[in-house]
């Protein structure tokens, strides 16, 4: 039973994966809390699902969708560091902004990819089992994308903008425009929460207006539960433990609908996690001292 | 070398909490000059650092260094310049970053940051070479977390940083007030070694008068955004604290009041 539970919790984990480290750059890495998310993800799926639907190959649809989060990041950049708008509002204002950009590209409030070509066939079609096609291609993307981010933040650029996040004071005393490393790590946590959409579009046959709602929160979750797994560490360690998290937190999921909640009830149950999660060296404080005062 | 002149800084300009931070204050300062910057609590040595550095524009004056004028400059722009060390030990580390990585942010300090791999052999042996001449063991420990390491280790590391491309002028606003004495003493004594090993341009606001007479080539004292008192040289040379707190008297009309000033000979 729970086998089976993994299993099906592994696909979703995994492609809501690529969102978790787009969320665990943008709040762990840059310390920014992000809600274009939430508009970045369907807009990922938007602009895939269009693109396919309109009989292009998927991967132009994929990659597009990657170009414009990486735009729709930037511009919760540009709105933050240029302009001067708080980190919160910037993001609420770009997601609100692409609610309408959403509508017009999907052209109504959901498209169907039922009867369309997806990323996965291709990987079906090189011998590899059909059930076997999401799970390889989604770890395989994973496992590039995490070398490739590393890569990045390992560059001078990548290091100034991880300095920007931990110290922005220091960081700007040693010659650095902190609102170019804002922009280049917002972009960059948008593009892959956008990726992260095209995946999903595809794994689950179509696209929808609201699909995105929640996901700064999931992607929060996610972020947090692999923390508490994994345990806080490098970069790499910490991306890794993000798409763990997805995975959790996915089969947290499966488990709650399996004892008989409704699916209109796991944004609350997600909210739910996410403040025990935040709250919980208060709650361990509580806890500690309790016994502490007794004896 | 620095050239400040008639600087004037207002905090709340046009309001009830109208404040005059710096009162049309000029100096110049030679090459390899060691100013010490004293004087009471609000005297306004914070913010002239922070002007000399770019954190915020003077309302009015100018500020030259070496022969170009540097006044409306963003503060990253100055970096290349201008480094300098914060009062609060944990402020001039990046704590969840290694030794090494910090290390590399600052000696591209005023460079244009590109997308090559930031740390390679290379960076690593200078590293190890610049750390182990602190005397503090932290050469075998490049890899480690700067927020595993103690306030005194990165207040030290915080000054190599500064000073790991040699910046024109040294900006240091009380780099030892918040350590304990012990550590305090090791950092004053790296400072010295900077002063008087590489003579570099150096700006320093303390608190200590002792610890100013030992480390300058020159004391400046500030009240009320002025600078009241100016000495140097041979006349400095003879000077013990009681002089200095003496002659503050004179030049600001008012006893010299502070939290920290240590009047200990
Ligand atoms: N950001 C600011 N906003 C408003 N007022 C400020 C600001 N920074 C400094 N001031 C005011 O300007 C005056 C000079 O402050 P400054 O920090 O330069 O003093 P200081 O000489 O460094 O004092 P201390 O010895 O306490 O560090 C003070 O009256 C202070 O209250
Ligand atoms: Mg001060």
């Amino acid at each position: 039973m729970l086998l089976s539970m993994a299993t099906s919790s592994l696909e979703p984990g995994l492609i809501y994966g690529l969102m978790a480290l787009g969320v665990y750059i943008s709040f762990r890495i840059l310390n920014f809390a992000d809600l274009t998310v939430d508009g970045s993800l369907t807009l990922g799926a938007a602009i895939a699902a269009s693109v396919i639907v309109a009989g292009y190959n998927p991967w132009l649809g994929t990659i597009a969708a990657l170009l414009a989060g990486l735009v729709a990041g930037a511009c919760t950049g540009v709105l933050h560091a240029f302009l001067g708008i708080s980190s919160l509002l910037s993001g609420i204002l770009t997601m609100t902004g692409l609610y309408s950009v959403n509508l017009r590209v999907l052209g109504r409030a959901n498209i169907s990819l039922l009867r369309s070509p997806r990323i996965y066939y291709d990987i079906s079609r090189t011998g590899l089992p059909e059930e076997m096609a999401v799970l390889f291609l989604s770890l395989a993307t994973l496992v590039v994308i995490i070398y490739l981010v590393n890569l990045l933040l390992e560059t001078e650029v990548g290091l100034s903008v991880r300095a920007t996040g931990d110290n922005e004071q220091m960081i700007r005393s040693l010659g650095v425009d902190t609102r170019y490393t804002k922009i280049i790590g917002l972009s960059l946590s948008n593009g892959l929460v956008a990726l992260s959409g095209a995946y999903v579009a595809q794994y689950q046959g179509f696209a929808d207006i609201s699909m995105g709602i929640g996901t700064i929160v999931a992607g929060l979750a996610s972020v947090i539960i692999g923390e508490v797994v994994l345990g806080a560490g490098s970069v790499w360690r910490g991306m890794v433990a993000a798409v763990l998290g997805s995975f959790v937190y996915r089969l947290v999921i499966t488990l709650v609908l399996w004892l008989g909640f409704k699916p209109t009830d796991l944004k609350l149950m997600t909210a739910v996690l996410v403040v025990l999660a935040l709250a919980s060296p208060q709650i361990r404080r509580l806890l500690r001292l309790t016994p502490r005062e007794a004896g | 070398m620095l050239k400040l002149d008639g600087l004037w800084k207002y905090f709340n300009r046009n309001t009830i909490n109208e404040m005059v931070a710096l009162r049309n204050l000029s100096l110049e300062i030679g090459p390899g000059e060691a100013v010490m910057v004293v004087g009471s609590n609000g005297a306004g040595k914070s913010t002239l650092l922070n002007v000399i550095a770019g954190v915020f524009p003077p309302d009015q004056g100018s500020i030259t260094l070496a022969g170009t004028d540097i006044t409306s400059r963003r503060e990253y722009r100055r970096a290349a310049f201008v480094a300098r060390v914060f009062q609060d030990p944990l402020a001039g580390t990046a704590a969840s970053m290694t030794l090494e990585e910090n290390l590399v942010l600052a000696l591209r300090r005023g460079e244009s940051r590109r997308l090559r791999r930031a740390i390679r052999a290379r960076e690593r042996e200078f590293f190890q070479e610049r750390l182990a001449s602190l005397g503090l063991g932290l050469e075998n420990r490049l890899i480690e977390k700067v927020g595993l390491l103690s306030g005194g280790q990165r207040q030290a590391v915080a000054l190599l940083m500064a000073t790991l491309k040699e910046p024109r002028v040294l900006l240091l606003d009380e780099p030892t007030a918040a350590l304990d004495p012990k550590t305090a003493s090791l950092v004053t004594s790296l400072i010295q070694r900077i002063i008087t090993g590489q003579r570099l341009t150096t700006l320093m606001v303390t608190h200590d008068l002792k610890q100013a007479l030992e480390l300058g080539s020159r004391i400046v004292m500030m009240d009320a955004g002025q600078i009241v008192m100016d000495v140097a040289g041979e006349e400095m040379a003879a000077m013990d604290v009681d002089d200095l707190l003496l002659l503050f008297e004179k030049g600001s009309g008012r006893r010299l009041t502070t939290d920290r000033v240590v009047l200990a000979q």
